[in-house]
């Protein structure tokens, strides 16, 4: 290289590197960061199972009338991907600051794991570990740390069209019992409808039946079973409150109770057999019941059963508090990522995702319980609520083994013995 | 009489090829440097060959998906074997892409000797035919399962013609899921391995077809005489492609029946995917995609040895 090229070559480096300092420090500028503190906006992943529900950004904008100057930036994630996205992100280095994720372990996006892998800012302050219900509170701990909040509990049951029911006979109500259940099922047939509609192709479908009649037959008596079987004092084969629960859905489904076709039937089966009135209700967490009630502008209002525990057990309610928020390790504003979550945790923040969400606070305190909820009040005012099991399970491969095996169940593949041995089989010991 | 690379060369013909001009080297420019094509084997060693590489180093890890990992040998390829869900899937893995291979052939074949001459309406027809081929599969999937559902077309024409004892839960039958998958993978694909047949039957010489009926070959002799040595390159192109697209199913699976019921449908691809991105256990659903490459890679080669053209 000649001197004349040398110097060309060297004063466009030097105007690069220039250019890219002035550019990185525009780049790099926070209008909103009062200097020597951290950065005021921040960002939001989440995504909710119903498309247009608004309750995360109501939550967020009432945040933000509360503090003024700060920015919260929502990033709306599909919910069928967020897990794997959230995942990847955060392996990636380029999560939001704040995440919607699955407490407990075993699923791909679940705090566990996040957590292990260090990736999730520990929340050392004692007001969140203060309220955080005891029935719940292991599935946001790591190693006795907190790392997530719950953002509501949902009760899971029987999404019942009332209405509908009554006009062709049917009755059941929370008094049923698992006899009355498979009676009123011929009766719902003898109408032309099924009693519940299943998606036999979706796993997590048939998997939230057995765990709600689970709930009563084997969490209900020990709500520390999960313990003992991580322990190894128990197994999955050799609990009759399981293998009662499981015959209990044969039982259902021999009964007629589903609609024909059910095991190789989807979301969208489920969907078209509620909405067109031939089928009054299906198994899901209790935030169905408002997602119907909306999308038929208040036509259906749906109401949220118990499901009769089979066999001699008391009944107890299945409640689900997976969804959870937790703040990124490597977040610039740790203290706005912990004011925001504290914000979700507290009254305000928590009612008004409940409302939105058609789910319950955590902390129920003096929270009105909406109409649809009437059937399952006196369960919660009698303590007979348990959380569902699988959140507290070591890999999504259980929960999918009990769903596609109520699947392989009902289409005469298996019994109830071998689900139960591959459910085994997955926890891994 | 010789056919030499679709010629009909008379007997006595010196079929010696003419020695080639001397060539002459282009002064100036040079065009065809052989690093004009870094760039794009550059990308195509790191994009694919070494992503490849890096996904199979994680079948002899227990990696989650997340921070730290430990080798575990081959750990992963003995729980590939032992699995009865992964062996399983195995199985159905060959079920479909044998089925395929040979059922889209026989009827790509079928509708392009069908539609090759003659037909006035050839033209039309091929364009039907072939119109599946360039819809989604995730689409032409959701419209079969569809058509399958307990209540939907199927069973409907079923009753209206007086069958109603062979209504089917066709989906959720563990013995006739996986045919189903296969009828709609054959059905979208038909076209495609016609458009091939349809390339190699232009090839024919018609002259050649006539002088084998002249000696009195039947439709079924001129065919195995005649047709079938000549279009054997796209016999082999057919076979191949449609084989790795059977082997690698899984778009139909996922959305007809979700590898279900319980894990009667399952394919090798399906479990790939379920071990890595639903369990989380990336090790294991590498070690499965590792196994599924291999079967690819055997696979094609013995079918390569198979059809592979002998005269030259």
């Amino acid at each position: 290289m000649n001197p004349i090229n040398r110097r060309r070559w060297l004063s466009a480096a030097a105007t690069a590197i220039a250019a890219s300092v002035v550019l990185t420090g525009c780049g790099g500028s926070d209008a909103t960061a009062p200097s020597g503190s951290e950065p005021q906006t921040i960002k939001f992943s989440y995504s909710t199972s119903n498309p247009t529900d608004t309750f995360i950004q109501d939550t967020v904008a009432a945040f933000e009338k509360e503090n003024a100057g700060v920015k919260v930036e929502l990033v709306k994630l599909p919910a069928e991907t967020q897990p794997q996205t959230t995942t990847t992100q955060l392996q990636g280095g380029s999560a939001a600051d704040v995440m919607g994720i699955f407490s407990g372990q075993g699923q791909v996006g679940s705090m566990n794991g996040f957590a292990k892998a260090g990736l999730l800012l520990e929340l050392k302050e004692p007001e969140f570990s203060q309220t955080l219900p005891k029935s719940i509170e292991k599935l946001y701990k790591y190693e006795d740390k907190v790392y997530a909040v719950p953002l509501s509990s949902m009760p899971a049951g029987l999404i019942f069209n009332q209405a509908k029911a009554e006009e062709v006979g049917v009755k059941l109500d929370n008094s049923s019992t698992f006899e009355d259940l498979l009676k009123q099922c011929g009766v719902a047939r003898d109408k032309g409808v099924s009693l519940a509609a299943l998606a036999g192709t979706v796993p997590a479908n048939p998997g939230i039946l057995a765990l709600t009649l689970a709930t009563s037959t084997v969490y209900g008596p020990n709500p520390e079973w999960n313990a003992d079987r991580a322990a190894g004092k128990t197994t999955f084969a050799g609990e009759e409150g399981w293998k009662e629960a499981l015959d209990g859905v044969k039982k259902m489904y021999d009964a007629g109770c589903f609609q024909d076709g059910a095991a190789g039937a989807g979301f969208d089966a489920i969907i078209g057999a509620v909405g067109q009135g031939k089928s009054l209700g299906f198994f899901a967490p209790g935030g169905a019941a408002k997602s119907i009630a909306d999308g038929s502008k208040g036509a259906v209002t749906p109401v949220v059963l118990p499901v009769p525990a089979p066999g001699a057990s008391e009944k107890y309610l299945g409640t689900s508090a997976e969804m959870a928020l937790a703040g990124n390790a490597k977040t610039k504003s740790p203290t706005l990522v912990k004011k925001l979550l504290k914000f979700f945790t507290e009254k305000e923040g928590a009612e008004m995702v409940a409302k939105g969400q058609g789910t319950l606070p955590v902390n129920l305190g003096d929270y009105q319980l909406p109409a649809s909820y009437a059937p399952i009040a006196d369960l919660y005012r009698n303590d007979k609520v348990r959380p569902l099991a699988q959140t507290d399970w070591p890999s999504a491969k259980v929960y999918d083994s009990l769903g596609k095996g109520i699947t392989a169940m009902i289409t005469g593949q298996k019994t109830s013995d071998d689900v139960l041995k591959d459910m085994d089989t997955a926890w891994g010991n | 009489m010789t056919i030499t690379n679709g010629r009909i060369i008379p007997s006595g013909t010196d079929t010696k090829e003419p020695d080639p001009a001397p060539v002459r080297r282009p002064s100036g420019i040079g065009f065809g440097r052989w690093w004009w094509a870094l760039p794009a084997v550059t990308l195509t060693i790191v994009v694919t060959y070494m992503a490849t590489a890096f996904g199979a180093f994680f079948a002899f890890t227990d990696w989650t998906g997340l921070g730290s990992f430990k080798f575990v040998g081959f750990d992963n390829f003995v729980q590939v074997a032992k699995d009865p869900a992964l062996v399983g899937s195995v199985r159905n893995t060959l079920f479909l892409a044998t089925g395929y291979v040979v059922f889209t052939n026989l009827f790509g074949l079928l509708f392009a000797l069908a539609l090759n001459r003659t037909l006035k309406t050839r033209f039309v027809l091929r364009a039907l035919i072939f119109m599946p081929v360039v819809l989604s599969s995730v689409a032409v999937s959701f419209i079969w399962k569809f058509v399958f559902a307990f209540d939907g077309p199927l069973n409907q024409f079923l009753s209206a013609v007086g069958l109603d004892s062979l209504k089917q839960d066709w989906l959720a039958n563990p013995s006739l899921a996986l045919w189903c998958i296969l009828a709609v993978m054959v059905w979208q694909n038909i076209g495609f391995v016609m458009v091939i047949y349809l390339a190699g039957l232009a090839t024919v010489p018609v002259e050649l077809e006539e002088a084998a009926g002249l000696d009195g070959a039947g439709v079924w002799q001129t065919f195995t005489g005649v047709v079938l040595p000549t279009i054997r390159p796209s016999v082999a192109i057919a076979t191949v492609l449609t084989l790795i697209q059977g082997l690698s199913v899984f778009d139909q699976v996922l959305t007809l029946t979700g590898g279900g019921p319980g894990d009667a449908t399952q394919t090798l691809a399906s479990q790939i995917y379920q071990q890595t991105f639903v369990y989380g256990a990336f090790g294991l659903g590498a070690a499965a995609a590792l196994v599924l490459t291999v079967f690819i890679l055997i696979l094609a080669v013995v079918q390569q040895v198979v059809v592979r053209d002998r005269s030259n």
